[in-house]
């Protein structure tokens, strides 16, 4: 259900070498995929194309059968916000709400989502309860302040909200950088649970080997842009 | 049928005569000076009246035009104010000249309207001149002998413009 | 809303910035309306302070100074009008009432003014208002004094109380004269004018406390002529009329401070007017009240200019004192629009989340500051009026108020909107990756 075909990007029209070169990618629905390469292979920009952010030089990126290149920058916002969560390798959270407040705001702009969330709970607050119960964090936490929370329980509530009211793709970029090495594998396995959940597709940016394993698809983001993985 | 004409007839009239009516007349400061009347120079007065040497006595001999009384006229004047607060002006005494000049002897009584206007009127600027429109009267009022001028019960006020 | 939701968390995330904000923008409102208000208030108290009074008639020193010492009680005149010449233009043709005046003694520094019983006949207030009394009546024996109504509140004195009454303006005074206490018979209702602060007893005290220190005895005859003079269709007697002429009030000074003179037709105003400018025997000075007045604003139109100017400077400058503030806060805030686009914020919402933090800040500025506005006329109202005359008005606030306050909203807003530009520009470059 992501398709991405002779996807070329320079960030200016003179730019020698285009930054991400893919001639072809083919992701499935429910897939989880580990994407791994060096920094400054274009890992970032090739997320921004994906989420929508930023618009291919030349080729199409389909999500969901959409060729997402060709909507206009507010349609391409709300196919974002109707089928894509996100998550950041830190800094996820908006320090003025609390952690519910964070993981409803996943929701808060798309109707779909917001739908989706309420099939499970009442309201989208007690869903985001539910979904930050699932990942650990339990009622007292759900309302403290983020700044109190640790590092790898606010990755958590990034993950809450990019789950919440479940989106068809999840994008993770390098979320577990910041966590220490035993806090990694749990994490990564509670994005499996609730990827699984609700068969999204989940693509999962890093360069820790140590959980390339635990996935079942590992793409080099070097080979395939025609260039072989030193690091492979 | 002849009746019929002489009641369209007379209709017609009264409607004309109200139309006319209805306009306001524009009427100038000589109007207010009865025709025929030799208007006594204040100052010249004053020299005839010996031992109130001292004293010019308001011009209360100056009679006013009683036809004018109860009709619709504009006329074009300078303020000078009377009452009237820190907005508008409700009273004020128009005159032929910039009234506010001591240099030149006052009008006498009958080239003065006493101007009163029911909600006050802004005036920015007492040096400019304005068009009052309203309804003139000449009223007499009794004091230590019979005295006549003019009052206008004001609808509206306009700059004059050359 | 959303967006409104928001934009209020992030402002408390950012409280002691977001206060201080608010509070120099409340106090810049504050300040403007301060301003203008009493700007407002002291142009209708001034000019509610005479009406019905065709001509004031004093000795010559200027238009301004003449209306400002005989009325308002500010400045002194330093000459007088004599006597003869009172009576001479007071029986001229055409008069109809006249009052004199005698000012410049003073009682615990409050002005002290003899006149004529018909003072509290013919002189009229705003809009042709008489003076009406709260308790008692107008003097009728010489020792006798009416109160304004802020005499009697200031000093704490009621009907029945004998009062001291001292030569000279000021608080200190040399010649106290213990021996000729007056009695109060009356108070005045308040006009928020000058005569609130004056204690008026008849003409002929005035010289009775300035002569011999012995005390004086009434005439027991009366010289009715005081009245011939006066036009009689429109008089209206008061009620113990029959005693009042057994007692001369007014006297015969040899000077009086000033008179005011009302008219059979304000039709003679500019001839009289002129006679008095021109009076042989004596220097004097007629002004018309309406005519200057208006000289007197057109005076202080330009400081009213000035402080008008200058306040909207002050709004100005604390609405800037915004834009700094979130102009700054947005550089560390590109992660949070970095965040909200991550979950489908486009970059309009981003502008208006901005755009609304302006608005709220702007808008609680503005309650801030009105509120601080009331309680500034409330501690100063007191001052105001008995220094300076004004009596301002602590009423709701005007239509003129209220648009003032809307264009201090809609300025934040526009000033609002360069940060929210801005932000919107971000969100487009940075998406969601933005460089620390």
């Amino acid at each position: 259900m992501i398709t991405l075909e002779n996807v070329l990007f320079k960030w200016h029209a003179k730019q020698p070498e285009p930054t991400i070169n893919i001639p072809e990618l083919d992701i499935d629905q429910g897939e989880h995929v580990f994407l791994h390469g060096p920094s400054g292979c274009g890992k970032s920009t090739l997320l921004s194309l994906l989420a929508g952010v930023t618009v291919p030089t030349q080729g199409n990126i389909v999500l969901l059968g959409k060729a997402i290149n060709q909507l206009s920058n507010s349609k391409r916002d709300r196919f974002r916000a109707d089928h894509i969560g996100y998550i950041f390798q830190n800094f996820n959270l908006l320090p003025y709400l609390s952690p519910i407040e964070n993981v409803t705001l996943g929701c808060q702009f798309s109707k779909q989502r917001q739908n989706n969330a309420l099939k499970n709970s009442a309201t989208i607050a007690a869903e985001a309860s539910r979904l930050l119960t699932a990942l650990g964090l339990n009622d007292a936490l759900q309302h403290q302040a983020v700044a109190q929370l640790s590092i790898g329980q606010q990755q958590r509530v990034a993950a809450a909200r990019a789950f919440i009211g479940s989106p068809e793709i999840i994008i993770a970029d390098e979320p577990t950088s910041a966590l220490d090495t035993q806090n990694r594998q749990a994490f990564v396995k509670l994005l499996f649970e609730q990827a699984s959940a609700a068969n999204s597709t989940l693509i999962f940016v890093s360069h820790d080997e140590t959980l390339q394993t635990l996935f079942t698809r590992s793409i080099s983001l070097v080979e395939l842009q025609g260039g072989t993985d030193a690091t492979h | 049928m002849p009746f019929f004409r002489k009641f369209v007839a007379l209709v017609a009239l009264v409607v004309c005569a109200s139309a006319n009516a209805g306009a306001p007349k524009e009427i100038f400061w000589e109007d207010l000076i009865p025709k025929g009347h030799v208007q006594i120079d204040t100052q010249a007065q004053a020299n005839h009246e010996g031992s109130e040497q001292n004293w010019v006595q308001p011009d209360l001999d100056a009679p006013v035009v009683k036809e004018l009384n109860g009709q619709s006229v504009s006329i074009p004047g300078f303020v000078v104010p009377l009452e009237g607060d820190s907005e508008v002006i409700t009273e004020f005494l128009l005159v032929p000249y910039f009234g506010a000049c001591i240099h030149v002897p006052p009008p006498p009584p009958n080239q003065i309207v006493h101007v009163t206007i029911k909600d006050g009127v802004p005036i920015e600027s007492l040096y400019d001149a304005i068009v009052v429109t309203g309804v003139i009267s000449t009223e007499t009022w009794s004091g230590e002998i019979a005295q006549v001028g003019y009052k206008m019960k004001a609808v509206g006020v306009a700059p004059f413009e050359l | 809303m959303l967006l409104i939701k928001l934009a209020t968390k992030s402002l408390l995330n950012r409280k002691a910035s977001a206060l201080l904000t608010l509070f120099t923008i409340a106090i810049s409102v504050m300040l403007l309306m301060s301003i203008e208000r009493v700007r407002v208030d002291a142009k209708s108290s001034f000019s509610n302070t005479i009406s019905g009074t065709d001509l004031i008639v004093g000795a010559r020193t200027g238009d301004i100074q003449l209306l400002l010492s005989s009325v308002f009680r500010i400045g002194h005149a330093n000459n007088g009008v004599s006597w003869k010449s009172y009576q001479f233009i007071s029986e001229q043709r055409g008069v109809k009432w006249a009052i004199p005046m005698s000012l410049g003694d003073s009682h615990k520094g409050l002005a002290v003014l003899g006149t004529n019983k018909d003072y509290f006949e013919h002189y009229r207030v705003a809009k042709k208002q008489p003076l009406s009394f709260l308790q008692g009546h107008e003097f009728n024996h010489l020792f006798e004094v009416v109160l304004g109504a802020e005499v009697a509140n200031t000093l704490g004195y009621q009907l029945g109380d004998e009062v001291v009454i001292a030569h000279g303006m000021g608080n200190t005074s040399f010649h106290n004269h213990d021996d000729n206490p007056f009695k109060v018979v009356g108070i005045l209702k308040p006009t928020g004018t000058p005569v609130d602060k004056t204690l008026h007893i008849p003409l002929a005290a005035i010289d009775a406390i300035h002569g011999s220190h012995a005390h004086q005895h009434e005439p027991a005859q009366a010289d009715a002529n005081d009245h011939d003079h006066d036009h009689d269709h429109d008089h209206d007697h008061d009620h113990d009329h029959d005693q009042h002429d057994d007692v001369d009030l007014v006297g015969t000074p040899k000077q009086i401070t000033a008179f005011l003179l009302g008219f059979d037709s304000p039709l003679y105003t500019l001839q009289v007017r002129r006679n008095i400018n021109q009076y042989k025997d004596e220097a004097l000075l007629a002004i018309m009240p309406g005519v200057t007045l208006r000289e007197l604003w057109e005076m202080l139109s330009i400081v009213e200019k000035i402080l008008l100017l200058f306040s909207i400077v002050v709004v100005l400058i604390s609405l800037l004192g915004m834009l700094t503030s979130l102009l700054s806060s947005l550089n560390q805030r590109r992660r949070e629009l970095a965040i909200l686009r991550s979950v489908g914020a486009r970059p309009w919402h981003i502008f208006t989340l901005i755009s609304v933090e302006s608005l709220l800040i702007t808008g609680l500025g503005c309650i801030v500051g009105t509120a601080l506005f009331y309680a500034l006329m409330l501690l100063g109202a007191d001052y105001l009026q008995s220094h300076a005359g004004i009596s301002l008005n602590i009423a709701l606030l005007s239509s003129y108020e209220l648009m003032l306050l809307a264009a201090i909203m809609v300025a934040g807003f526009i000033v609002g909107l360069i940060p929210a530009t801005r932000a919107y520009f971000y969100s487009l470059a940075d998406g969601m990756s933005i460089k620390i």
